[in-house]
C-alpha cells in the first residue's frame, strides 16, 4: 500500500518538524493519562440497565425484515503534524435481512457502491468505472466482518449489522454509563456513553418502542489524537427494496479489476 | 509548539531507556522521521486511524504484499478502449492535488510493482489485454486494483 517514490532529497525543515511531533508523541506516551488516574480508585461503572437496553436496540434492528437507513457523517483525518481534518460524508443502505445489502457511499474524496446479495460482494467506483466482486457467503454482518479482515474493505457503520448477532461485542463494554435525555431530529432519544478498549463511543437511542440509534459518535482511544467518526442516522422501516437491488449489473464501460488481499501476517 | 522547544534537551530529560543513550534515540527518531517523511510525499500524509465501526474488524498491523505478479502471457490481441477517460474521475484518497507528486513518476520509469493512488493527468491510454484492464502512459503501464476501498495504479512491465 505504502509507495516508494524515489527520494532524492529531503527537505530540512520538514525532517525537524517530524522530530518534534515524534519527540511530542513519546511524551504523551510515557505520561500516565488524567482520566486513568481518576478511574484507577474506582471501577468502572457498567450499568445494567444501559447494557438492557443496548440489547434491544440488538433484537430490533435484527427483527427488521426489509429497512433503509440514511446517514449523515463526518470523520476525523489526522495529519502527521497531529493536525485534524474534518471530512463530511452520506451513507444509504438499504436492507433484507439477513443476506441482503445495498449500500452507497458517498465521501468529500471518494465515491463506493457496495451490492450483496448473500453470495457475491462487489465494490464499485462508479466515477472511475472500476468494479470488483469477491465471493462472500453469509448474512450482512458476516460479510461485512470477513471483506474488513480478508480486504480491508470497512463499510462503515457495520455495528448496525453486528449488533443483536454473536459478534455484536456488547461483552467488550467496560463502562456503559446513562447521560440523559436528549432530542436527536426532533425524537425523543435517551444518551448513552460506553467505553472498551481501543474506543470510547456515544449513542443514542429512540426512547419508546423502536429503540433505533439515531446517532452514533465513535472515539479512537488507541491513537493519540482521538479522532472521530460522527453520524446521525435517519430510519425508513417501511422500506421494501426490490431483489434487484442488491445485484450488480456492471454499467457500460465498467472494468473489473482485482480486489487485492491482505497478505498473511507475520 | 514543538518548534520552539530545543529538541536535544527532550531527548534527555525524557529519559527512559533511550535517555542513557541520546544518540541512539536520535537516530532512532531520524530514521523514523526519514521513512515518514518519505511516505508523507506521496500523499501519505494522513494516518488513516479513525474507526467508523466500534466492532473492530481489521488487522490495523496487517501487511500489505505490495510485490505484483506480472502475467507475462502476452495477448497479442490488443483492444483499445475509448471507454474511458482518465481525467473524468481522478479518484484521489484523500484530495491533496496528485499532480505534483505523479509527474515525476511519469517522466522517468516507474518502478515496476510500486503503486500510485492517480495515474499521470494526461497522455494515458486504457488498454484491455485479454481480460485485464491496464492504464498505457507514455512508456509505463498500470494495473488498476483495489486495496481495501482504495483504488491503486500498479505499474507492471510493459507489455508491448
Amino acid at each position: 500500500m505504502s509507495i516508494q517514490p524515489p527520494v532524492t532529497s529531503i527537505p530540512r525543515s520538514r525532517v525537524s518538524r517530524c522530530i518534534g511531533s515524534v519527540l511530542a508523541a513519546t511524551m504523551l506516551l510515557a505520561a500516565p493519562p488524567l482520566y486513568a488516574q481518576g478511574t484507577a480508585a474506582e471501577a468502572p461503572v457498567r450499568d445494567a440497565a444501559v447494557m438492557k437496553r443496548l440489547a434491544e436496540v440488538g433484537s430490533y434492528l435484527r427483527a427488521q425484515k426489509h429497512f433503509a437507513v440514511k446517514a449523515d457523517a463526518v470523520v476525523d483525518e489526522v495529519l502527521l503534524s497531529g493536525q485534524k481534518l474534518q471530512f463530511t460524508s452520506t451513507v444509504d443502505y438499504q436492507v433484507s435481512s439477513p443476506d441482503k445489502l445495498r449500500a452507497s457511499v458517498r465521501s468529500d474524496r471518494k465515491y463506493r457502491d457496495y451490492y450483496f446479495d448473500g453470495k457475491t460482494l462487489t465494490q464499485v467506483a462508479p466515477r472511475n468505472g472500476y468494479y470488483a466482486s469477491v465471493p462472500l457467503p453469509g448474512t450482512i454482518g458476516e460479510a461485512m466482518t470477513a471483506v474488513a479482515q480478508r480486504y480491508e474493505v470497512e463499510i462503515p457503520l457495520a455495528d448496525l449489522f453486528l449488533w443483536g448477532t454473536p459478534k455484536g461485542g456488547l461483552d467488550d463494554v467496560t463502562a456503559a454509563l446513562l447521560v440523559g435525555p436528549a432530542r436527536i431530529g426532533g425524537v425523543d432519544a435517551d444518551h448513552f456513553a460506553l467505553r472498551q478498549p481501543g474506543v470510547d463511543w456515544q449513542v443514542w437511542v429512540e426512547r419508546g418502542a423502536r429503540p433505533l440509534p439515531l446517532k452514533v459518535v465513535i472515539t479512537t482511544t488507541d491513537d493519540p489524537a482521538q479522532p472521530q467518526y460522527a453520524a446521525t442516522l435517519k430510519w425508513d422501516l417501511k422500506a421494501n427494496p426490490a431483489a434487484s437491488v442488491f445485484t450488480y449489473v456492471p454499467a457500460k464501460g465498467a472494468h473489473r479489476i482485482e480486489l487485492k488481499p491482505v497478505a498473511a501476517a507475520k | 509548539m514543538t518548534h520552539s522547544i530545543p529538541q536535544g534537551t527532550l531527548v534527555q530529560r525524557n529519559a527512559g531507556a533511550f535517555g542513557r543513550f541520546p544518540a541512539l534515540a536520535l537516530a532512532a527518531v531520524l530514521l523514523l522521521c526519514f521513512s515518514l517523511d518519505a511516505a508523507a510525499d506521496k500523499n501519505r500524509t494522513v494516518q488513516n486511524n479513525t474507526r467508523t465501526s466500534v466492532n473492530k474488524n481489521t488487522n490495523v498491523n496487517s501487511n500489505r504484499n505490495t510485490n505484483v505478479n506480472v502475467n507475462s502471457n502476452k495477448n497479442t490481441n490488443v483492444n483499445v478502449n475509448a471507454n474511458r477517460h482518465v481525467d473524468v474521475d481522478v479518484d484521489v484518497d484523500r484530495g491533496f492535488h496528485p499532480v505534483a507528486a505523479v509527474a515525476t513518476v511519469a517522466v522517468t520509469a516507474a518502478v515496476i510493482g510500486s503503486m500510485t493512488p492517480s495515474l499521470p493527468p494526461s497522455g494515458c491510454v486504457p488498454v484491455m489485454v485479454g481480460n485485464v484492464l491496464y492504464q498505457q502512459c507514455g512508456p509505463n503501464w498500470y494495473q488498476p486494483q483495489y486495496v481495501g476501498t482504495s483504488v491503486q495504479y500498479v505499474v507492471v512491465a510493459p507489455l508491448r
